[in-house]
This record gives C-alpha cells, structure tokens and sequence, in this order.
C-alpha cells in the first residue's frame, strides 16, 4: 500500500527513512525505531507519543554539537544577503532581488530526495531543465498516500469511530485536496454493504424525510435500488 | 404476473416493499414516515 511513517511503524515494521537512507547527518545521533506490535489505533497513538520523546533525544545531541558561526555561507549570488546589506548596499539589494524573482539556477538533471516526516515518507521528483525553476515537480504527499488505507480501516466500523481512525491515519485536507478525501470516506460507507444503512439512515435524518419513502408506487426494482442500495434479503 | 418482495433490515426495524411485474406495488416499514 506504499503507506509510511507511524501507521507503518504502528504495524510493527521498523522502516524509517533517516536509518535505511541517512541524510543531514541523521547517522551520527542515536535514536530507536519506534515500532508497535498490535497496529490499531491506540497502537498508532503510542508510536507517535514515543516518536515524540526520540525527537527529543535527537534535538538534545544536536545542540550538543552544534558550532558557533554564522549559518548562511557568504554567497550571495546564491544565497539572500542579511536585511541590514539590502537595506543600506545597492549591490545587495539587486542580488536580493534577483535570487527571490529567479531562485538558485539549478543545473539540468533529475532528482527523488525523500525525508522522513511527522506522517510519512515526504518526497520531491524534480526534472530540471536549468534556471531557478522545475521543469516538472511531483510531490509524494505522506498524507495522500496514507488514504489508501482507508478502505481496510473503515468498513464495519461504527461511523463514530471515523474521526479517530481517519484522523489517526494523517489525513491533512490541504494535502488531498479537501473534498476528494470527503468524498473518498463517503463512498467507501456507500459502498460498503454493513455500513450502507447506517450511511443512508445519515443521509435522511439530515433530510429530515426518510429514505423509504422516496419509493413511489409504480417505479422499477433498478430504481429502488438506487435510492436504497441492494435488498437485505429477496422473496420471489 | 411476478410477484418479489424486497425486505431491508437494521436492526429492529424494517422496510418490505412489494413489487408486480417490476414495478412497486406496496411498501411498508416499521420506521416512522
């Protein structure tokens, strides 16, 4: 299912990208693989609680090590000179200017960097063609993929239980574009035999008229069906 | 003439609607209106 980060994690499978693939130095602080071993929701919760305390640990050896001096390099054809040189040098300020309108001129090439975050594996495809930006981007979005989950979660749970096992999963409505998620959760009630009536009782208490009735005399079975789903059993 | 009755169920409650040749004859339910 492609799905990382926690919710693999909370399943008991120890893959985390700052130890299969270090970057940023990752490999010279010490910090555990958070895993758990029942991969339901409150085992979820208690990877993310102890993933918070490793965090922690990690920040604490950073500072530890961490050396005085300033923390851009002087460059600054590359780099956004201090407000205090483009506020008083000419020179300065065009070079500002420059790097925020045109950004850094990349050479041609392609490139996948990936960083482990908060919900997941967080990745960036860049094809550069040259100039200060890509030609094509492709952002692997943790939260977009962790929906694919969904449909192994969700069906025959009660829809009281939605907001924690949905929000559990890392959902963010910015980054799965709102009502596509909405909708996504939606239709795997609709489609879901148990929770259909549960879904379509929902749907006429918001009404306020029930579903049943809208089954006039005269209409098909087609018809029937499309208003209240397939029958629970069938006399002939 | 064809006669098929489709029963919904949850719980208690029920929906039975009847139909004749394809076409509904009756409905009823234990469910308020």
């Amino acid at each position: 299912m492609r799905i990382s980060g926690p919710n693999l994690r909370g399943s008991g499978i120890e893959h985390d990208l700052r130890r299969k693939h270090p970057y940023l130095d990752y490999e010279q602080y010490d910090f555990d693989v958070v895993i758990g071993s029942a991969g339901d929701c409150y085992d979820r919760y208690l990877v993310r609680i102890e993933e918070m305390r490793q965090s922690v640990r990690i920040l604490r050896q950073v500072i530890d090590k961490l050396p005085g001096g300033p923390i851009n390099v002087a460059d600054w054809k590359n780099m956004a000179p201090p407000k205090s040189h483009v506020m008083t040098k000419m020179e300065e300020l065009i070079h500002h200017f420059i790097v925020v309108t045109e950004g850094l001129d990349a050479p041609p090439g392609e490139v996948y960097f990936a960083a482990e975050n908060p919900k997941g594996e967080l990745g960036f495809y860049i094809n550069s063609r040259g100039g200060g930006v890509p030609y094509r981007l492709k952002i692997r979005a943790p939260s977009f993929v962790n929906l694919s989950i969904l449909p192994e979660l969700l069906p025959g749970c009660m829809v009281s239980d939605v907001p924690s096992r949905a929000g559990e999963s890392g959902l963010r409505h910015g980054r799965v574009r709102q009502m596509n998620m909405l909708r996504s959760i939606f239709s795997i009630f609709a489609h879901h035999s148990c929770s259909r009536s549960a879904f379509r009782a929902l749907r006429a208490n918001a009404s306020r008229k029930p579903m049943w009735t809208r089954s006039n005399e005269g209409m098909s079975k087609k018809q029937v069906e499309s208003i209240l789903g397939h029958p629970t059993s069938v006399d002939q | 003439m064809k006669k098929t009755t489709y029963v919904y169920r949850q719980g208690k409650d029920s929906v039975t609607i009847v139909f004749k040749d394809d076409k509904v004859q009756s409905k009823e339910s234990t469910l308020s209106n």
